[in-house]
């Protein structure tokens, strides 16, 4: 599956750099990819647990649920998710010019994969302003229409657990900003890493497919509860 | 040990194809509800969207994150993290999807405050003078209704002899 194209001049380091402990480089790369997906695993026993109480309590309160989901934008849940998916293909992109040492397709995947998850943040903004709006933001405006709910008391805790679910999800966007900023300058700048060293930006597109997988499934389970 | 793939970006654009038709797939089954199947939110519905997402998940994480191309070491290790969160969800809904759950929440009617559904008509968890009896080794005795809160009230210091008389030492109806 190796690439014939040759690599552009000064991308990454000239050798692969192997530590003294391991053996090939291939023990080497493998040896990170498993501790990428340990980190990973730890990130699915976050939202793992969020989602655990998210099903107990749906299946405690279904029609509260019902209720509380058909007042969410289906749209803009749906355009969060078209954008997402997108921004996992230029990452995937950005990785792969990065293996085959394409130096202006790694800065242009790496900034659209960023952009898009700016344009996930912005539709998120929106979301949560026009909930704020309407009354429906448990702990800072929570005063719905009377009659919007038939069990407000309870409506209330599936907001609750919408803001957590999704507010924790954005947190993690935020954090790949910081981090892909970096990246940016790395690549950008630097011209950090190329075909002998691309770990680094691979484990950054782990993270980022990994947001991506938590929304994918946030999004039926928030959003798809409740159909017209 | 395997050479680590660069995975060509044929694969990425086919996924990204394959995770679109499922998108929509997700949209028509969960919104437009083509099959008729809203009436049980938690039914085929539910059932069918967290199917798809599993599909798209499993899609991203064998060709974006390479799992498919990676060895099994690694593969080993990606699946781990998600059979864990399977034993959780498997293991913790068993606890709650049964007729006797004890769900361990206060019940709470607006319109009776007073009432409680469970047998005895205590209200659970144990409140107020309630641990207390039980923290003193008094056999706890659950009020009735809402009446017996009123009558279980007490100081906040104990009352041994009083706490003697009101629940072990007065003798039933029963026995004149």
């Amino acid at each position: 599956m190796s690439e014939a194209h040759t690599p552009d001049v000064g991308m990454g380091p000239a050798e692969p750099i192997v530590s003294h402990h391991y053996r090939t480089r291939e023990q080497q790369d493998e040896t990170a990819l498993i501790g990428m997906w340990l980190f990973l695993a730890q990130e699915i026993m976050f939202f793992g647990g969020l989602f655990v109480a998210y099903a107990v309590y749906r299946y405690k309160y279904p029609i509260t649920w019902y209720e509380g989901s058909a007042h969410l934008n289906f749209t803009l849940g749906t355009l969060n998710t078209v954008v997402l998916l997108a921004s996992s293909l230029t990452m995937a992109m950005c990785v792969y010019s990065t293996q085959v040492g394409k130096w202006k397709q790694q800065v242009m995947y790496l900034v659209s994969t960023i952009a898009l998850g700016v344009v996930f943040l912005g539709v998120k903004v929106i979301e949560y302003t026009d909930k704020y709006n309407h009354g429906l933001m448990p702990g800072i405006n929570w005063d719905p229409d009377p009659g919007l709910f038939t069990d407000p008391a309870r409506t209330q805790l599936f907001y609750v657990m919408y803001f957590i679910m999704t507010g924790m999800h954005a947190f993690h966007m935020i954090i790949g900003f910081g981090i892909g900023a970096v990246f940016i300058y790395l690549c950008a700048v630097k011209k950090e890493y190329g075909p002998n060293k691309y770990l680094p930006i691979e484990f950054f597109g782990f993270y980022w497919h990994f947001v991506d997988i938590v929304w994918v499934f946030l999004f039926p389970m928030l959003y798809l509860i409740s159909s017209p | 040990m395997a050479e680590h793939k660069i995975v060509p970006p044929k694969y990425y654009v086919i996924n990204m194809g394959v995770l679109g038709v499922l998108m929509l797939t997700t949209v028509l089954f969960g919104k437009l509800d083509i099959l008729n199947f809203s009436n049980n939110p938690n039914g085929i519905n539910l059932a069918i969207a967290l199917g798809i997402a599993i599909a798209k998940a499993t899609c991203i994480v064998s060709i974006f994150m390479g799992v498919a191309f990676a060895t099994k070491l690694v593969r080993l290790v990606a699946l781990s993290g998600f059979a864990w969160l399977i034993i959780l969800f498997l293991f913790l809904m068993t606890d709650y999807v049964n007729p006797s759950a004890d769900w361990g929440t206060p019940y709470y009617d607006a319109n009776d405050p007073g009432a409680s559904p469970l047998p005895g008509g205590q209200d659970f968890p144990l409140t107020g003078s309630e641990v207390q009896d039980v923290k003193s080794g008094h056999e706890y005795v659950p009020p009735h209704g809402g009446e017996g809160h009123e009558e279980e009230e007490r100081a906040d210091s104990h009352d041994e002899g009083a706490a003697g008389e009101d629940h072990s030492e007065e003798p039933s109806e029963g026995d004149h």
